[in-house]
């Protein structure tokens, strides 16, 4: 008798432990919706991202847009939107984003001196050559492509500095 | 009888001055800012304004720096350490260190610009190549201060 119960124990054991080392059946294996429209700018939104961290990366993204080229209506409308579904998906820090608003400002305004001062430079050198006459010839086109150069990249740089202030008010 | 009030009192007594000679606790704040209860709120405030001077200096500001500034001066107003006397008369302080850090930093990479272009027209390439490297240092030094602007009027609006 007590032989049938242990046998029968150690075979109830043996059953239990071997439906817990089972492998449990996975969820869904993709989550839901979740990448069901792709976001602006290929941004992709991880779920285990935390909202400091998703923000600080759409602000990176914000910051490249603004400084290497010069955004269009479009591109503003489509950071704006961007903006907007971190802030329905929760995926938004107002405190992360004012952190780096004012660490992209910094940078832009900093830019944008940058290239004032050079282009201010380069414009006085241009000036005096042109007004040396003869013997300065080569000196004068020399700062004339670098005048030229740098009002293109201050131009571009002020654009920035006030589409930056548009977006600081609409985000 | 007596002689048991008299050790009943001197239990009392010996208890109540030890538990005034102990420190008093302290709140602690972001940033590690500690408030001293005994400490007048006109100088509380001003120790949280050398915290924002700090954090703002700082070239390697950390995320969320910025928001703890500001809960720091939350909680100084909750605890009713909070002068706005003082803070008003720092604050100007404060904006006139920042503003002439930054123009510190302006007219260094003035200098130096007009050093570089002089340099590239002249086509010195030595010359341009270290002008170009301490543009950078001072470029570097400009970004910081005015993200110290930015990060001064936003901290202006909001607390």
């Amino acid at each position: 008798m007590l032989k049938k119960i242990i046998v029968t124990s150690l075979i109830a054991i043996s059953v239990i432990s071997l439906q817990a080392s089972e492998l449990k059946p996975t969820q869904s294996p993709a989550q839901p919706t979740q990448s069901a429209d792709p976001l602006p700018f290929n941004f992709a939104i991880s779920s285990t991202e935390t909202a400091p961290q998703a923000t600080a990366r759409a602000m990176q993204l914000l910051c490249c847009e603004l400084r290497n080229k010069v955004c269009t209506n479009s591109d503003l409308n489509q950071l704006q939107l961007l903006f907007s579904i971190l802030n329905k998906r929760e995926k938004y820090d107002r405190a992360t984003f004012n952190q780096c608003l004012c660490t992209v400002k910094g940078m832009l305004a900093a830019e944008r001196r940058c290239y004032e001062l050079s282009l201010k430079a380069a414009t006085r050198v241009f000036v005096k050559a042109s007004a040396n006459g003869k013997g300065s010839e080569m000196k004068r086109d020399a700062a004339c492509a670098l005048t030229d150069a740098s009002f293109v990249r201050f131009k571009n740089s002020c654009i920035a500095v006030e589409q930056l202030e548009y977006l600081a008010k609409v985000l | 009888m007596l002689k048991k009030i008299l050790a009943l009192t001197f239990i009392s007594c010996s208890f109540i001055a030890l538990q005034a000679s102990e420190p008093k606790p302290t709140e602690s704040l972001p940033l590690n800012f500690t408030i001293n209860p005994d400490e007048p709120a006109s100088s509380t405030t001003a120790r949280a304004l050398t915290m924002v001077v700090v954090v703002l200096d700082n070239y390697h500001q950390k995320a969320g720096d910025l928001a703890q500034l500001k809960a720091l001066f939350r909680n100084l107003h909750s605890a009713g350490k909070f002068d706005r006397e003082t803070f008003n008369e720092e604050w100007h302080h404060i904006k006139g260190l920042v503003e002439a850090k930054r123009q510190t930093a302006l007219i260094g990479l003035k200098a130096t610009i007009q050093e570089k272009v002089r340099a590239e027209i002249e086509n010195n390439s030595s010359k341009a190549k270290a002008a170009l490297q301490l543009e950078y240092g001072y470029y570097e030094a400009l970004r910081v201060r005015e993200t110290a602007v930015a990060q001064l009027e936003y901290l202006e609006k909001v607390l």
